[in-house]
């Protein structure tokens, strides 16, 4: 079961029901049954020990921490270490299940370099649905408790909805508890506009992974298939696509999660807005899944920077190389720490790891070429068009470098496509890159039908107007708010009949998982 | 956001009307449009053209795989001994198949006499979907019977259901699940003005040729004649069980049904396989016909009559018909509609067969072959 399967909408429409039909005393527990059904048809059941282990280790360490803070100063030491327990269990779960591979094989490489003798250490441990962001959820809120910000939930039951939330366990939010477990213990009441609001998000974001980001997925392959793989315009047109799919697949993708949220009543965080508008790569981060940059600072960076270790690196580098030294080095390492681990999120793999370090080093060297960079645009009008325009395409390049790095497991294919992408194919021999056209076109004539581009190409239309108005107004879903419900309706079967067509789906098609929903 | 700030829209019974009017068409559009997506060719000419036949006019149909294709004549039965028939046929049709379109013929159709050819029964051991190792059991050869048929019929969700693994089967009930990006012929059909593109809106459209396809090319086979063979050997069971189910239900149909083996270089091994049919159709009182046990007297070449091993070509076909249709006349009675008003359609279309056919056969006979149309 997939969030755009139909047995997915059956399962939430049954929920639904029960949750406005019984008294709201008891939606807590009909959203937690939702939870464990969706989990169980989606994941690997018996993997839901996994998470109930986290739950109930943050559930019992989380009080302990609010009792230890009661007894004030002696209770400190015991609030660290129920703190540390409980990080320890859920952290070393998700190493474990996440990352053993990772490890297992690098141990394994480095002792065949060693040894002499080749190794394939590997297991086969299947991760719980969602672990990558459950864990972080709770170790969000296992810190908010131990600093004070929220207080323990008391209510076993309660946390785990809060752990294991069914519309996030595929792709996020990373909410904190003040956000979404503040909602879910509220009660709600049916409301027509957020019915509304929900299903007409639904739509557009079914819309963008179904009609966009499936198809690109099904082209890319061909982009980079040998018989046109070369100096020719293919590897970035590749490159371009897959920054569209990612997008179109995870905006997407929150998009159906915060419109089935709001159906119950419940409003997630944001984690998009309007990325490719950014112009520089740091606001990009600010705007591209906002709630994992956010918890790297609030519960990883920023720690670090208080720490006594950060703090004696400021003094060290203060005596040796000045004050602005001082400031900067501790705040670059912290940084690096930060950008390793964003990086190692998604994935157990060095080319994770270095799309995280690609961004750390462009924020770096953006941050330490600002008085050059302001002496050179001094001639300019920064806020001209053409030069936002400009800060938005190289934004886009730039974070298409990592994206390349994203979409190669391997970080020499990753680094070998780089260099195909960006050798200089404009110089290329014209009759090189009209063969190479002609092959894709003969090619693609037996894979791919006129029908698809078409249907991509349209797609891609209202896709850009979707991130159009996503800067302005929240999207098109928050646009037409205003409009008239019969035109909403109206708007949602035109699209919904237009992704019977151009849609990727069915035999013949190999629709992609969505692209964060592995992590 | 919403659920904060109440929007105060304005209500409009016009736009109302409006959205219910498009949703409806949108609706109403999507029958028409999935049978314009699928695929077209031989089979859907057949299967459509079989459904523009007009109700129990037909004396005979002729249901089976591709070969029937090539071998019988309706229009040259109907001119040369005056009863009417149909190639109810199409490519790689399944031995499972077979018993689902004669229930469809019988919708529509009360025909005298039923030939089944039994090609699909040498094949198969039944639909193979999972492995589609055999190219008979793949996904192509079920859809290219279950594609062509009428949406909402009973009979076709039957066939699904026999033929597809369960989970499998959803393309199969909504084929535009299959189809849907072939959407961008509809424009290009639109703009072109290709109007005969949308004769297959209703998935009704007149079949010319009743089925049949002038094949002009001749593929010289070697051929071993295996009369004498006697031996008898049995079918798999899977097959043998499907063959069972169709004799089980032409006798509770009380259908009158001729089984027939085509002109083609059998093997020893496959003689005996037809044998076996035989004696299993034979013991349920229906008809039985191994064309390539009366190859010389019909005057059959395979030197010059074949299009390749499993076709003939159009001489083939009239020696074919020929042979058949007096065989049919001789055992069955049927009556003759020649000169009846009410077949003069049949007339006017053997008109223009006839100038087809001899086309064909003076480019045959100069050498020019569909190979040189490939290439």
């Amino acid at each position: 079961m997939t969030i755009v399967s139909p047995s997915f909408y059956a399962l939430t429409a049954v929920f639904l029901l029960l949750y406005y039909v019984l008294p709201g005393r008891l939606q807590w527990a009909v959203l937690l049954a939702a939870s464990v059904s969706f989990f169980c048809f989606a994941g690997v059941p018996y993997t839901i020990v996994y998470l109930a282990l986290s739950a109930l280790v943050t559930w019992y360490a989380a009080n302990k921490i609010g009792e230890a803070k009661e007894k004030e100063a002696e209770g400190k030491g015991e609030a660290k270490r129920w703190l540390l327990l409980a990080l320890f269990v859920n952290l070393g779960l998700l190493a474990a299940l996440k990352y053993a591979n990772f490890l297992l094989t690098n141990a394994g490489a480095v002792y065949g370099a060693v040894s002499g003798t080749a190794v394939q250490w590997r297991v086969n441990w299947p991760a719980a649905l969602g672990i990558s962001y459950y864990t972080l959820q709770l170790t969000a809120y296992l810190a908010d408790c131990y600093w004070g910000i929220c207080k323990p939930q008391k209510h076993f039951g309660r946390l785990a909805l809060f752990s294991s939330f069914f519309p996030q366990m595929v792709s996020g939010p990373i909410s904190k508890y003040d956000e979404l477990g503040k909602a879910l213990e509220t009660e709600h009441r049916f409301d027509a506009e957020n019915l509304r609001e929900g299903l007409l998000r639904i739509v557009v974001g079914v819309f963008k992974k179904i009609a966009l980001a499936d198809n690109l997925a099904f082209l890319i392959p061909h982009f980079l298939h040998a018989d046109v793989a070369g100096t020719a315009p293919f590897p970035l047109l590749a490159m371009l696509c897959f920054v569209v799919q990612v997008y179109a697949d995870f905006s997407g993708c929150m998009d159906i999660i915060s419109g089935v949220a709001l159906l119950f009543g419940i409003r997630m965080t944001k984690n998009f807005d309007a990325p490719f508008t950014s112009r520089s790569i740091q606001e990009f981060w600010q705007r591209w899944h906002i709630t994992l940059g956010r918890f790297l600072k609030e519960y990883v960076m920023y720690p670090l920077l208080r720490t006594k270790t950060w703090a004696k690196m400021g003094k060290g580098l203060k005596k040796s190389f000045g004050k602005s030294a001082a400031k900067k080095i501790p705040t670059y390492v912290a940084m690096l720490i930060l950008w390793f681990f964003m990086g190692l999120w998604h994935g157990g793999g060095w080319n994770y790891i270095l799309e995280g370090v690609w961004f750390w080093l462009v924020i770096v060297s953006g941050d330490l070429l600002t008085p050059l960079f302001k002496k050179i645009n001094a001639g300019f009008d920064t806020e001209a068009a053409w030069f936002v325009l400009f800060q938005r395409v190289r934004t886009l390049l730039i974070y298409a470098v990592g994206a390349v790095l994203f979409y190669f497991p391997s970080v020499t294919d990753g680094l070998a496509a780089l260099k195909e992408i960006f050798s200089p194919f404009f110089f290329a021999a014209p009759e090189k890159i009209s063969a190479q056209i002609t092959g894709f076109t003969e090619l693609s004539g037996t894979v791919i039908t006129v029908g698809q581009l078409a249907g991509m190409g349209f797609a891609f239309v209202l896709f850009l107007i979707n991130a159009h108005l996503e800067r302005k107004h929240g999207g098109l879903a928050a646009r037409i708010a205003h409009w008239p419900v019969s035109m909403q309706v109206l708007l949602s079967a035109v699209l919904l009949y237009i992704l019977i067509f151009i849609g990727a789906y069915g035999p013949g098609y190999n629709a992609a998982e969505f692209v964060y929903g592995g992590f | 956001m919403a659920s904060e700030q109440r929007v105060n829209r304005k209500k409009s019974p016009v736009l109302t009307l409006l959205t219910i009017v498009v949703i409806a068409l949108m609706l109403y559009s999507l029958l028409p449009l999935s049978y314009l997506l699928r695929e077209k060719g031989q089979n859907r000419d057949n299967v459509a053209g079989f459904y523009a036949e007009e109700e129990n006019t037909l004396d005979v149909v002729y249901v089976g795989a591709s070969s029937c294709i090539t071998f019988w004549s309706p229009l040259q039965a109907w001119h040369d001994y005056g009863f009417t028939s149909y190639n109810f046929a199409h490519h790689t049709m399944t031995a499972r198949t077979v018993k689902y379109y004669i229930i469809e013929a019988l919708k529509t159709q009360t025909p005298e006499l039923f030939i089944v050819d039994l090609r699909p029964f040498q094949y198969a051991d039944g639909p193979n979907y999972e492995t589609g190792t055999d190219n008979l059991h793949a996904e192509y050869a079920i859809r290219n019977g279950t594609d062509h048929l009428f949406y909402f019929n009973e009979n076709r969700r039957d066939l699904i259901r026999a033929s597809v693994p369960e989970g499998e089967r959803l393309s199969y009930y909504a084929d535009i699940i299959k189809y849907h990006s072939r959407w961008v012929f509809i424009p290009f059909a639109l703009v072109q003005g290709e109007t005969d593109f949308f004769d297959f809106a209703d998935n009704v459209k007149k079949n010319p040729h009743k089925g049949f396809y002038t094949a002009t090319r001749t593929r010289p086979l070697t051929f071993t004649d295996y009369r004498d063979v006697t031996e008898v050997s049995p079918l798999p069971q899977q097959t043998d069980e499907i063959l069972t189910e169709l004799l089980e239900f032409c006798k509770e149909k009380d259908l009158q049904v001729l089984f027939v083996v085509h002109h083609y270089p059998q093997t020893a091994e496959e003689k005996a396989l037809y044998n076996y049919m035989e004696e299993r159709v034979r013991a349920y009182g229906l008809d039985f016909l191994n064309a390539n046990d009366d190859w010389e007297s019909i005057g059959f070449d395979f030197d010059g009559d074949m299009y390749d091993s499993n076709h003939t070509n159009i001489f083939g076909a009239e020696k074919y018909t020929a042979y058949l249709a007096d065989r049919i006349v001789t055992h069955y009675g049927l009556a003759d509609h020649r000169g009846d008003a009410a077949y003069a359609e049949w007339d006017a279309l053997y008109e223009t067969y006839a100038e087809e056919t001899a086309a064909a056969k003076e480019a045959l006979l100069s050498g020019v072959s569909e190979d040189a149309a490939d290439e």
